[in-house]
C-alpha cells in the first residue's frame, strides 16, 4: 500500500466514528435539500409567473402557498446547514490530541513520529480532508436549495441566506476545526475540551460577526426602510433606542417614513424634520464581502492551528 | 453511599464538574441581573407614562429592547441547560471507564456493578438537579419581568420549557439516558453523538404528544386584549376561531373561510357581525397541572434508561 493509502486507512481507523457521523449527517442533510430543491423547482416550473413577487396574478391562489409552505421547511435545513460546520469542525478537531492524551497513547505516538508537528500535520490533514470534502457538498446544496426558493433573486449578488449557503461553510468549518485542536492539546480530554471548544466557538464567532458589521457599515448606505432588495440591512438610522435618548417616541414617524420633532406634528409635511432611513450595505458588495469574511475566519483557523501545534510541541504526553 | 463515594464521584468529572459549575453560576447570576434591571427599568417607564399620558420622553437606559434581547439570550442559556448537563456528565460515567479500560478494575473492587454504577450517578444526579434548579430559578425571574409582558403574578406557559422546575426534570431525564447510551457505545464522543441523537428524537416526540394531548383538551377562552397579546395569564393558545353568538358553535378560522369566504369580513372590521372572536388554548392557571404530567412522563423515560443502564452495567464486557 502507497503512504497516502496508509495515512488514510490509519487515520480512517483512529477517527472512524467521527468521520462515519460527519459523513452520515451530511448525507441526511444533503439529501434532504437535494429533495427540498427538486419538490420547490417542480412547484415553481409549473407556473413561474405565480411567484414573481412584484406582479399580482389572479389566478394564483393555490400555488404559492404550497411553494411557500415547502419553503419555510427549506429554510429549517438551511439553519442546520448553519450550524453542520461547527458541529463537524469541533467534533472531528477536539479528538485529535485530545484523545491520545486521555488514553495515555500520545507518548508512544509522538515518540514513533519523525516529530510531533508532523505527526499533527498527518491528523489534522486527514481531517481537514473530510470537512472540507463534507462542506463542500453542503455548500453547493445549500446554495442549489437557495436559488430554489427565491427564484427571482440574483443570489449571487444577495445577502440573504448570508453564512448558511456557499463557501463560508467551508471556511467557518476549518476554523471550528482549528478550536477544536487547540481545546482539546490544551485540556488533554474528550468531552470537557469539547464544551471548552463549543463555548470558545460561540464566543470566536460572535467576534468576528460583530467585527465585520463594524467593518461592512464603510460600505453601507442610505436607504428608504423596507426590503433592500438583495442587501444586508444593517439597522435602522432612526431607530426606537435612538429616538427614546432623545425623549421622542415612536409616534413621530408617520407612515411615509417622516419623522416630526412632536407627535403633534405628524400631519403637517411642512414640520418634518428627517426621514427615517435604514443603513443598507448594497447586494452587489455581497461577493466581495464574503471574500472578506473568508479571509478572516480563515486568518483566524492558521493562526489556531499554529497555537495548536505549539501546545503540542510544548505539551507533556499525559 | 459513604463520603469517600461522593469525593470519588466528583474527582472523575472534576473537568466537567468545574465547566458546568461556573456556565450554571454565570448564567443564574446574569439572569437575575437582568430580571432585577428590567424590573427597575419597567418600574420607572410605567410611572413615567402614567404621569405623561405618553411614552415620549419615558425611555430608560438600557432601553426595555435591550432587556428583552438579554433576557432572550438568558432563556436560550437556560433552555440548553438540561441537555448540555444531562449529556456531557452522563455518557463518560460507564463509556470513559471503559475507553480507558478501567472499567475491569472499577467493577472488581466495587461490591457489585449495580451498586458501583448507583455510587457513580447518584451524585452526578444532586448535581445536575441543584444547577439545573439554579438556572430554572433565575429564569423564572427573568420570565416573570418581561418587560413586554405582564406576567410577575402569572406567567402560565410562558418560555415553559426554558424556566422553573421543568428544568431539574428533563436534566434528570437526560443524564440518565445519556448514562444508558454511554454504557452500551464504549467510547465517549460517538457515545455522545448517539445520544444527543436520541435525546433529540425523544423530546421531539414529547413535544409533538403533548401538544397533541393540549389540542385534544384545548377550549375556547374570551379573547382580552390587553396591552400585551390576546389573552392575559400566559395560556398556551393553539388556534384563533369565531363563537356563534346566536347558537354558541365555534368555527375555527379556517373552516370560518371555507363556509362563509371574504364576505363575511366588511372592510374596517375586526370581525363578522354575529360572531365574537375567540382563542383556542388552555389557559394558563393549568400550567402546573399540565407541567405535572409532563414531568411524570420525563420520570418514567429516566426510570426506564436507568434501568436499562443498569442491566447492560451488569451483562456486558468491560471493555
Amino acid at each position: 500500500m502507497s503512504r497516502i493509502g496508509s495515512w488514510l486507512v490509519l487515520s480512517f481507523r483512529l477517527h472512524r466514528w467521527e468521520a462515519l457521523a460527519s459523513v452520515l449527517g451530511t448525507a441526511l442533510l444533503a439529501a434532504a435539500m437535494a429533495w427540498f430543491t427538486w419538490q420547490l423547482r417542480t412547484l415553481a416550473a409549473a407556473e413561474p409567473a405565480c411567484l414573481d413577487p412584484t406582479t399580482y396574478v389572479v389566478a394564483c391562489e393555490q400555488s404559492p402557498q404550497a411553494f411557500y409552505e415547502l419553503a419555510s421547511f427549506a429554510e429549517g435545513l438551511s439553519s442546520v446547514a448553519w450550524v453542520a460546520p461547527f458541529g463537524m469542525g469541533l467534533v472531528l478537531g477536539v479528538p485529535l490530541v485530545s484523545r491520545e492524551i486521555e488514553q495515555r497513547t500520545a507518548g508512544m505516538a509522538w515518540a514513533l513520529s519523525r516529530s510531533r508537528t508532523s505527526w499533527l500535520v498527518r491528523r489534522v490533514a486527514f481531517a481537514a480532508l473530510v470537512l472540507v470534502s463534507l462542506l463542500f457538498v453542503l455548500a453547493i446544496t445549500s446554495e442549489m436549495q437557495a436559488a430554489a426558493q427565491m427564484p427571482t433573486r440574483h443570489l449571487d449578488q444577495d445577502f440573504a441566506w448570508y453564512g448558511r449557503r456557499g463557501g463560508l461553510l467551508v471556511v467557518r468549518g476549518l476554523a471550528a476545526l482549528g478550536v477544536g485542536v487547540l481545546a482539546g492539546a490544551l485540556v488533554g480530554r474528550v468531552l470537557p475540551a469539547l464544551l471548552l471548544a463549543a463555548f470558545a466557538s460561540v464566543l470566536i464567532f460572535t467576534v468576528i460577526s460583530l467585527g465585520m458589521d463594524r467593518w461592512i457599515e464603510a460600505d453601507a448606505v442610505v436607504m428608504a426602510t423596507g426590503d433592500p432588495e438583495g442587501g444586508r440591512y444593517l439597522g435602522e438610522l432612526v431607530d426606537y433606542g435612538e429616538l427614546g435618548r432623545r425623549g421622542l417616541s415612536i409616534e413621530v414617524i408617520d407612515e411615509e417614513d417622516r419623522l416630526f420633532a412632536r407627535p403633534e406634528d405628524v400631519g403637517h409635511p411642512e414640520r418634518m424634520i428627517g426621514w427615517g432611513r435604514s443603513l443598507i450595505v448594497p447586494g452587489r458588495l455581497y461577493p466581495q464581502i464574503v471574500l472578506r469574511e473568508s479571509a478572516v475566519v480563515g486568518g483566524a483557523a492558521v493562526l489556531l492551528a499554529l497555537a495548536a501545534t505549539f501546545v503540542v510541541t510544548r505539551r507533556r504526553p499525559g | 453511599m459513604s463520603l469517600r463515594a461522593w469525593r470519588l464521584a466528583f474527582r472523575m468529572q472534576r473537568l466537567e464538574l468545574l465547566i458546568f459549575v461556573a456556565a450554571a453560576v454565570l448564567v443564574t447570576v446574569a439572569s437575575l441581573l437582568i430580571a432585577w434591571g428590567a424590573s427597575e427599568a419597567r418600574a420607572s417607564f410605567d410611572a413615567c407614562y402614567q404621569a405623561s399620558g405618553t411614552d415620549a420622553g419615558c425611555a430608560s437606559s438600557p432601553s426595555l429592547n435591550d432587556f428583552s434581547m438579554w433576557g432572550g439570550f438568558a432563556k436560550l442559556g437556560a433552555f440548553l441547560t438540561p441537555f448540555a448537563l444531562g449529556l456531557f456528565l452522563g455518557v463518560p460515567v460507564v463509556a470513559r471507564e471503559m475507553e480507558e479500560r478501567t472499567a475491569g478494575i472499577a467493577w472488581t473492587l466495587s461490591r457489585s456493578r449495580s451498586r458501583w454504577l448507583i455510587q457513580r450517578v447518584l451524585p452526578l444526579a444532586v448535581v445536575v438537579i441543584v444547577l439545573a434548579a439554579a438556572v430554572g430559578i433565575g429564569s423564572e425571574f427573568v420570565t416573570r419581568t418581561n418587560p413586554f409582558a405582564e406576567l410577575d403574578a402569572n406567567p402560565g406557559f410562558a418560555d415553559h420549557t426554558a424556566r422553573g422546575w421543568m428544568l431539574p426534570v428533563r436534566a434528570l431525564a437526560v443524564l440518565l439516558v445519556a448514562v444508558a447510551v454511554g454504557a452500551m457505545v464504549p467510547r465517549q464522543l460517538p457515545a455522545l453523538l448517539l445520544a444527543g441523537a436520541v435525546t433529540l428524537a425523544l423530546f421531539v416526540g414529547l413535544s409533538i404528544g403533548m401538544d397533541a394531548w393540549m389540542t385534544a383538551e384545548a377550549r375556547p377562552m374570551p379573547i382580552d386584549e390587553s396591552r400585551f397579546g390576546l389573552v392575559a395569564g400566559g395560556p398556551r393558545i393553539f388556534d384563533i376561531a369565531y363563537r356563534d353568538d346566536a347558537t354558541g358553535e365555534v368555527i375555527t378560522m379556517n373552516d370560518f373561510y371555507n363556509r362563509y369566504g371574504d364576505i363575511a369580513f366588511p372592510d374596517g372590521e375586526q370581525g363578522p357581525e354575529g360572531f365574537t372572536q375567540v382563542a383556542i388554548g388552555i389557559p394558563g392557571e393549568e400550567y402546573a397541572t399540565w407541567v405535572t404530567r409532563e414531568s411524570a412522563i420525563l420520570g418514567a423515560l429516566a426510570l426506564a434508561s436507568g434501568a436499562l443502564a443498569l442491566v447492560v452495567v451488569r451483562r456486558r464486557r468491560p471493555s
